[in-house]
C-alpha cells in the first residue's frame, strides 16, 4: 500500500507514468465483439481502405478507455473521475501500439474536495499525437 | 433531425459483474476493486462499481441506435459520412454493476460547418445516464461532424 500516490506528494506539473497500449487484432477484435460494433471501419480493411484511411481505425470511444485507466492506474482507485474532454486528432490504427501521457497541470480545493486536473494524450510510435484529454480527478473526502 | 433523433427509445440498461470482467480483461485493467465483491465489500460499497474507463462503452448502444433507428434513413443521400471528434464526459455520481440505468439520447446542439473536406451538420448529442429514480448521475456528450457534400 506505501506505493499509492497521495494527494499531498503531488505537484503541478507532475508526470503520469505513461501507459503503453497494443491495439493488437487480438484485442480489437475482443471489443468489436463485446460491443457487437457496426461500424465496418473499426473491422473491415477494405472498406477503411476505400475511406482512405491505411488500416482498420480502432474506434474513439475504445481508444479513449485508456485516459481514465492512465490516472487510476497511478492513483489507484482512491480518485474517482469527475470530467474529462476528449478530443480525437487522428486515428489510431490496428497493429499499433498507442502509448498515453499526462501531467498534472493544476491541483485545487473545492468545497474541501481535493482536485487534481490534468492534461492528457495519446501518441502513436512515431510520436504524432492522436487524442487530447483534459481530466479531472477528485479525491473524496 | 430533432425528430430522427426522438426515434431513438430510451434503454434500460443492467451491467453484470460478468461483462466488467470480461471489460477489464480486454483493457487489462488489475484494479482489485473492479473484480473482488470483497475489496468492494471492505470499500464500503454494496456493489461493484462501474470503471470510468466503461462508460463511453457503457452508452456505445446509444450511439449505434443514433446511427440507424435514428439518422440511419439520413445516411447515404444527406449525410455521407460521420466522424466523431470530441466527447465531454461528466460524472456526478459512481456507477454500479447490476443497478438498473437509464440511457437517453439528445440534441443539444446543431450547427453548419464548411471544412476542407467539404460541408458538415455539426451536432452535439448528450447521452444521459439516469439512475432509477430519474437523477442525472453521468452524461457524455458525443460531437459528431456528419459530412453533408
Amino acid at each position: 500500500m506505501d506505493n499509492i500516490v497521495s494527494y499531498d506528494q503531488i505537484s503541478e506539473g507532475a508526470e503520469i507514468p505513461p501507459l503503453a497500449v497494443d491495439f493488437s487484432s487480438e484485442r480489437n477484435g475482443q471489443y468489436c465483439q463485446f460491443v457487437h460494433e457496426i461500424n465496418p471501419l473499426h473491422f473491415d480493411l477494405e472498406y477503411a481502405r476505400a475511406l482512405g484511411y491505411s488500416d482498420i481505425v480502432i474506434a474513439g470511444v475504445f481508444t479513449a478507455s485508456f485516459f481514465p485507466k492512465l490516472v487510476t492506474d497511478w492513483l489507484t482507485n482512491q480518485v474517482c473521475i469527475e470530467r474529462m474532454q476528449v478530443k480525437f486528432k487522428a486515428p489510431a490504427y490496428l497493429h499499433e501500439t498507442v502509448t498515453y501521457r499526462g501531467r498534472v497541470v493544476s491541483k485545487r480545493v473545492e468545497e474541501d474536495v481535493k482536485k487534481l486536473e490534468c492534461e492528457l494524450w495519446s501518441e502513436n510510435a512515431a510520436g504524432e499525437r492522436l487524442a487530447l484529454a483534459r481530466l479531472v480527478a477528485r479525491f473524496p473526502s | 433531425m430533432e425528430e430522427s433523433i426522438s426515434r431513438v427509445p430510451a434503454k434500460e440498461i443492467v451491467v453484470p459483474f460478468s461483462r466488467i470482467q470480461e471489460f477489464c480483461e480486454i483493457i487489462g485493467e488489475r484494479n482489485a476493486a473492479y473484480s473482488d465483491p470483497e475489496a468492494a465489500r471492505r470499500s464500503g460499497l454494496k456493489k461493484i462499481p462501474l470503471p470510468e474507463s466503461y462508460l463511453l462503452t457503457m452508452i456505445a448502444p446509444l450511439s449505434h441506435d443514433l446511427f440507424t433507428t435514428g439518422i440511419g434513413h439520413l445516411v447515404g443521400d444527406l449525410i455521407k459520412g460521420i466522424i466523431h471528434t470530441s466527447s465531454v464526459i461528466e460524472f456526478y455520481e459512481p456507477l454500479h454493476c447490476d443497478t438498473p440505468y437509464h440511457l437517453k439520447l439528445g440534441l443539444s446542439r446543431l450547427a453548419r460547418k464548411r471544412g476542407k473536406m467539404g460541408e458538415y451538420l455539426v451536432g452535439t448529442f448528450p447521452h444521459k445516464v439516469l439512475d432509477a429514480e430519474g437523477k442525472l448521475v453521468a452524461m457524455d456528450s458525443h460531437v459528431f461532424f456528419l459530412r453533408t457534400i
